[in-house]
């Protein structure tokens, strides 16, 4: 928060910054960040003094103070306030506690428009409070001080011992004091500050160069200051008398009037200082300040002389010489508020509209955080599940269009092998054939090779056995050739030549038949019989 | 809304610290639970199961290797090719084979050839001076070699010289004709006749 300057809230239009010299406009945005505060006039506030004992510790003095408040000063029970109070340190064992009640109600409809712009006001004190600021930054010595703040709706005199508040007299505002001397309202600040309550300058310009006054004599008395202020009240209501003679009956009324009605203020103000006198021990006053945007009222603080006030230094103030004249009391409310905001005096604060923790620094907030973080913590695994499961499912998706494309080229693949092996297979299955067929010739050749040589063989044979029978001059009866296989051959022979056969025998074996034999010889009368079975 | 929220952070700034502590831990885990239960397991079961699915997937396409598969047509392809050339090659030879085997144009049997041979045996029988007694053909069809057929069987007797029987046997093996003698029966009757009985097969090819 920023505290080097402060943000018075004038009302919600008019809002300033102020850095204790000099005001400045207001940002339209982010002046949350500044330190914020108003002043509360005293009309809406009820206050209420008394003493209450220095052991009692804050907590129960709070709780007595709002008792006092609704039981002594007359608090409407069925009505909310905010109370607040300031301590004014007293000799001896009490305190005095000066408390301010002001309806919640009232101030939240004072304040509805600037809440609706700020959302808070950090500090609303009471308007006579104010001046304590100056004494925080120096801007006047601690003394033993009155305040006399005159304005159209808010007067107040402010009693101040050694820099410290004491106590707050409401006085006539220049409104009602209008009123009373029966002057329009408009005019009555102008009246105030150009005549006051000298009878010389309510002489029109005609008058007064009739009558040249002369300049009162004083004869000076270190010893009794106050005698010479009655001389010199003598003279000059001797000279004020000469002057009164020449003012017209309206002037001379307007005049009285303005001084019936300046000299209650005083009066009223006197006895309050008397009242306190004995409470806070205020022995003297050392300044009486005109409070009026540096307006004198000619002739109003000389009034306080009369009431034994002939030492104490009377004055306008004016603090704030880079301000201009309209914004001077402003700007002692700015410097209250800032004084507040940097620490360097803390006054009774009636704020119901203060500003809100950071809500991260609220159990609500830490208690907001606890279940955000909670979702956060409880959610992760569900967005990782989320992107992992999307994640999954897109590879998912991308190996199943890989495998679906692979099994189609594969389905490809597989139809072309079976084509291929098909086409291969016929080929072996053409060779096979083509082999079986040359095979098949080669049988045919050998079964041509096989015929040829039956015929051979048969022929030898009928050969063979025709040259050895010759050979032998044997006769046969019968030649049986069994194509390539052999013959029976039927030998019919004389005895004598008998022995022939074995030669014809041996002759067929010699040319390298294998089997020759005879299985049967049978003489018959004069020859013999042989049937000779020949195998090649 | 706010006095709600007013109490609530009362409430709050009135419990213990231990408690509201206690209180944030109790929120966190019932939160964290309540996900868990909600979301988490489901999640986490699915996860498993996509998990296992893609694993299924990898292995099927590690199992379904197109290249083996390239490789078998490759293997065919190579293989069709030298069965090609061996068919072009066994073609060839068994063209030269046929064609040989048709220069034969004896091996080959037709009724034509049949009636000659039938013919040129009698013809020769009387020029050896054999008396034909009877010369019987019977058509057959027999499977008797690979493209070799038995087509007929001829059975001859005659009388006449063993001389003669023997020329009219050499003129039959002589013939360019398919023909195995089967049996010959050389013997003399009763009248001193010498009688022969041949019986023979002629053989037919067919390419």
């Amino acid at each position: 928060m920023i505290t080097n300057e402060i943000l018075f809230i004038v009302d919600e239009e008019n809002q300033l910054l102020f850095d204790g010299v000099k005001f400045k406009e207001a940002p339209s945005k982010d002046t949350k960040e500044y330190f914020s505060g108003a002043v509360l006039p005293s009309s809406f506030i009820k206050t209420y003094g008394m003493k209450i004992p220095k052991t009692i510790p804050e907590e129960k003095m709070e709780m007595q103070v709002e008792m006092s408040m609704y039981e002594d000063s007359g608090l409407d029970p069925e009505v909310e306030y905010k109370i607040s109070s300031s301590i004014i340190e007293l000799e001896g064992d009490d305190n005095f506690v000066e408390a301010y009640a002001c309806e919640v109600s009232e101030l939240e409809e004072k304040f509805e428009k600037v809440i609706k712009k700020n959302s808070h006001v950090d500090t609303i004190f009471p308007a006579p409070l104010a001046y304590t600021s100056l004494y925080a930054y120096e801007k006047l010595e601690k003394s033993n001080d009155i305040f006399i703040h005159l304005s159209e709706e808010n007067s107040y005199a402010v009693i101040f011992k050694d820099g410290k508040y004491i106590s707050t007299n409401s006085i006539p505002s220049l409104n009602e004091l209008a009123k009373k001397i029966e002057v329009s309202p408009s005019e009555i600040r102008e009246h105030l500050t150009t005549k006051g309550i000298k009878a010389e300058l309510y002489l029109d310009e005609s008058q007064q160069e009739v009558s040249q006054p002369s300049a009162p004599k004083i004869e000076e008395n270190d010893d009794s200051y106050g005698e010479d202020i009655l001389l010199f009240k003598d003279e000059e209501q001797t000279v004020g008398s000469s002057i009164e003679d020449k003012l017209n009956p309206l002037q001379k009324e307007l005049l009285d009037k303005t001084s019936d009605e300046l000299s209650k203020v005083v009066d009223r103000i006197a006895r309050t200082i008397s009242h306190k006198r004995g409470v806070f021990k205020l022995e003297n006053i050392d300044n009486i300040y005109l409070d009026m945007q540096t307006d004198d009222i000619p002739g109003f603080l000389e009034l306080f002389s009369a009431y034994g006030y002939e030492e104490s230094k009377k004055s306008v103030l004016d603090v704030f010489p880079e301000i201009q004249k309209e914004q001077k009391h402003l700007a002692m409310y700015a410097l209250c508020v800032l004084a507040n905001a940097q620490g360097l005096c803390v006054v009774a604060n009636l704020s119901i509209f203060d500003r809100k923790p950071p809500f991260l620094k609220t159990h609500v907030g830490v208690f907001s955080m606890v279940l955000l973080a909670s979702f956060i913590v409880a959610s992760a695994y569900p967005i990782y599940g989320y992107l992992t499961i999307q994640t999954l499912t897109q590879k998912e998706i991308e190996l199943k269009q890989n495998l679906s494309k692979m099994e189609k080229a594969t389905q490809k693949l597989q139809l072309n092998l079976k084509k291929e092996r098909k086409i291969r297979d016929s080929l072996k299955k053409d060779k096979a054939g083509i082999i079986k067929e040359m095979r098949t010739y080669d049988a045919m050749v050998d079964t041509l090779l096989s015929l040829k040589e039956d015929t051979l063989k048969h022929q030898k044979i009928i050969r063979d056995i025709d040259m050895s029978l010759k050979k032998y001059s044997l006769s046969s009866k019968h030649l049986d050739v069994n194509g390539s296989n052999g013959a029976i051959v039927q030998i019919v022979t004389k005895y004598k030549k008998r022995d022939d056969i074995a030669k014809f025998m041996q002759e067929l074996l010699n040319l390298g038949y294998t089997t020759v034999q005879t299985n049967k010889i049978e003489k018959n009368e004069t020859y013999y019989e042989s049937f000779v079975e020949i195998q090649p | 809304m706010n006095e709600q929220l007013e109490q609530v952070e009362q409430q709050l700034e009135d419990m213990p610290l231990a408690q509201r502590i206690g209180l944030y831990v109790v929120i966190l885990g019932c939160i964290v639970y309540m996900s868990w239960n909600l979301f988490g397991e489901d999640m986490s079961n699915e996860i498993s199961t996509k998990e296992e699915t893609i694993t299924s997937l990898h292995q099927k396409l590690k199992k379904n290797s197109i290249k083996s598969l390239e490789k078998a047509i490759k293997k065919a392809k190579k293989e069709q090719l030298k069965l090609t050339e061996d068919i072009t090659n066994l073609n060839f030879k068994d063209q030269f084979i046929k064609s040989k085997l048709d220069a034969l144009g004896f091996i080959y049997f037709s009724q034509k050839g049949k009636a000659e041979v039938l013919d040129n045996i009698l013809k020769e029988s009387l020029k050896n001076s054999l008396n034909v007694e009877y010369i019987v053909s019977v058509d057959t069809n027999i499977k008797f070699a690979p493209h070799i057929t038995q087509r007929q069987e001829i059975e001859i007797q005659a009388t006449g010289s063993f001389k003669g029987i023997l020329s009219l046997l050499q003129y039959v093996d002589s013939l360019q004709t398919l023909m195995q003698l089967k049996t010959l029966s050389v013997y003399i009757d009763d009248d001193s006749n010498t009688v022969c009985n041949i019986k023979l097969i002629q053989y037919g090819a067919n390419l």
